[in-house]
């Protein structure tokens, strides 16, 4: 049986949850639910509040502050009584209370229940840390891990009580409400929680093949790595694949493609749940996982019915890719010599007379690819000399230069330096004087090439 | 909610400022300083007027009352400059209170500028805000602990660029 809600004037949710409080006296205002007296007399409370906790916030040392910091602190003193005032569940009580209670009050209630909500977010946070899915995807641990450690550090409910300080780069699927302060912590932690816990029933490798199909800079890119997951579970239950493994083909989207094809948002939405409740037969979700998956649902069917009318469901249903294909080999460029021995080389390679002692100076000293390059750049080499130089190479040591120097940049050659133009002319004068299949090798390497 | 801070800061204590600014004769009457209401009420003007110029906002009686009751024994003041010099002070000390980075409180930016003022100023403004409290702020910015205003630092101490 449904609950029967009171209702009120006031429609709580067309109220701001970050700016609770402002928008509850503005609407109140409006509706001539609060007169311009008691609005008067609650922002009198509210100062004489900002007053005190300003002068908590000088530690008694000074009577004055900047009127940024002011405003902070009467933001975070708003936040606060908007917190203890949303605990009516209908707004028109919490507009009588305002009425008839005292700020000071709720400020005090909001300050308590912000306390509890620091401890609940921290044992939420604990929970997940207890096992966070592994990935290496840069955003999801450290967001997880760092970030959410970074907002304890610095939240300070006493004077920036509406305050986020960290951006929560990595993004979560379902979309969250405009909170502030520790209410968004605690929905965002809620909201990572259970994707967490749902990504845990898939191994990391499966994971990380899947995305790699998806993108290949995976790992650099701000991506919903339970939306994917989720995607191909649904994909693979409605394909016949097996879904731990999240091994979709292309048989299996050949095959997804005529299931859905031309079919309407809702019959593709009871598609999409009746795949759900196939794959909580494979698996065992907890309740609050499966309530954050039937929130997701909706979303996931409406990706779906977008990419089958564009014919671009592979991008929804993504086939996994093996991650090793297309690895980048990490090159460093090594430490540079010291300036003053560095300074010697140049001048001994300058000082000699026939290019065969300048090379010779050359394979003596330098030891690593950053001085190579500032070699062939500093020493004042002419073209020819660069050549003789490069012949003597090895293979990778032309790749990383041609890394350095690709064929087709995306910038003017013209906004390199003299003794850069030089370089790179000689570097082409030479790669094209070498056989067709020996160039393509080296170019092959140097794609395949990351600079660290 | 539309709360206007300097307003508050400027117009609801002001009363009670200018009532506190006056009882400061009590004292001040002892060293030949007085100050009428209507002096008084200028002087928290000013306040008003440095706070807003300053982006500062104040709750409570401010420090004008604690710049009088400092300064009240300086023997560079009396009657025929005193209020234009409590002007003056109120305005450069919310100007250093800022430049400072709030790195000072108040009772200890009223006593280094009292130290200074009669001691290597000599009585003038001028020479206060700037050459001492100018190098005072700069050194708080940089991290120098807050040094004796008598020392003689203000001409080739650590604050000085050379």
């Amino acid at each position: 049986m449904n609950s029967i809600q009171k209702s009120g004037r006031i429609n709580r949710d067309e109220l701001s949850e970050e700016f609770y409080f402002q928008a509850l006296l503005e609407k109140a205002c409006s509706l001539e639910m609060l007169s311009m007296q008691s609005l008067e007399k609650v922002q009198l409370e509210c100062l004489a509040i900002l007053a005190k906790q300003t002068e908590l916030y000088n530690k008694g040392n000074s009577s004055s502050v900047r009127i940024e910091t002011a405003k902070d602190i009467l933001d975070s003193i708003m936040f606060t009584i908007g917190t203890a005032l949303k605990t009516y569940p209908v707004s028109d009580d919490a507009v009588a209370a305002v009425k008839s209670g005292n700020m000071g009050t709720f400020y005090r209630q909001g300050s308590k229940q912000i306390d509890v909500m620091i401890k609940t977010a921290k044992a939420l946070h604990a929970f997940i840390l207890r096992d966070v899915f592994e990935t290496d995807n840069i955003f999801y641990s450290p967001t997880i891990i760092d970030a959410i450690n970074g907002f304890f550090k610095l939240y300070d409910p006493a004077f920036g009580a509406h305050k986020i300080h960290i951006t929560a780069d990595y993004p979560v699927y379902n979309p969250m409400k405009k909170k502030a302060g520790i209410e968004f912590i605690i929905n965002y932690l809620e909201n990572i929680c259970y994707e967490n816990l749902f990504c845990l029933n898939f191994s990391p490798g499966a994971v990380r093949g899947l995305l790699c199909g998806y993108i290949d800079d995976y790992q650099g890119s701000v991506i919903n790595i339970y939306e994917h997951v989720l995607s191909a579970v649904i994909g693979c239950v409605l394909s016949g694949a097996n879904p731990r493994l999240l091994s979709l083909n292309r048989p299996n989207l050949k095959y997804l493609e005529g299931l859905l094809k031309g079919k309407t948002g809702p019959e593709i939405d009871l598609i999409v749940a009746g795949a759900f409740v196939k794959a909580g037969g494979i698996f065992s979700f907890p309740e609050g996982v499966k309530r954050y998956i039937s929130r997701s649902l909706p979303l996931i069917a409406r990706s779906i019915e977008v990419a089958e009318k564009n014919s671009t469901l592979k991008s929804v249903f993504i086939i996994p890719e093996d991650p090793a294909k297309g690895a980048k080999l990490c090159i460093s460029p090594g430490e540079k010599m010291d300036d003053e021995l560095y300074r010697s080389v140049i001048s001994g390679i300058m000082k000699s007379r026939t290019v065969k002692d300048k090379f010779a100076v050359i394979s003596k000293y330098i030891g690593s690819l950053a001085d190579l390059e500032d070699v062939l750049l500093d020493a004042g080499l002419s073209g020819n000399e660069i050549i003789y130089v490069l012949r003597r190479l090895s293979r990778t040591e032309i790749a990383v230069l041609l890394k350095k120097y690709p064929a087709s940049p995306g910038y003017e050659i013209s906004e390199l330096r003299t003794n850069e133009q030089v370089l790179r002319k000689s570097l082409y004068k030479y790669i094209y004087s070498l056989p067709a299949g020996k160039q393509n090798r080296l170019i092959k390497i140097s794609e395949t090439m990351q600079m660290e | 909610m539309a709360c206007d801070l300097v307003l508050f800061g400027a117009g609801l204590v002001k009363k009670q400022a200018v009532s506190e600014v006056v009882k400061c004769n009590n004292i001040t009457v002892n060293f030949g300083l007085f100050l009428t209401e209507a002096q008084a009420v200028e002087l928290i003007e000013t306040r008003s007027r440095a706070l807003m110029d300053t982006g500062r906002v104040e709750f409570g009686g401010g420090i004008v009352d604690k710049v009088i009751l400092m300064f009240c024994d300086s023997p560079y003041i009396s009657m025929h400059n005193y209020e234009e010099t409590l002007h003056e002070l109120i305005e450069i000390f919310y100007y250093y209170k800022n430049e400072a980075l709030d790195l000072i409180g108040d009772d200890e930016l009223i006593k280094y500028m009292k130290t200074a003022f009669n001691g290597i100023c000599q009585g003038s403004l001028d020479l206060l805000a700037g050459r001492e409290l100018y190098n005072l702020a700069r050194g708080l910015r940089f991290g120098y602990s807050l040094p004796d205003p008598d020392d003689t630092y203000g001409c080739d101490g650590e604050y000085e660029d050379e």
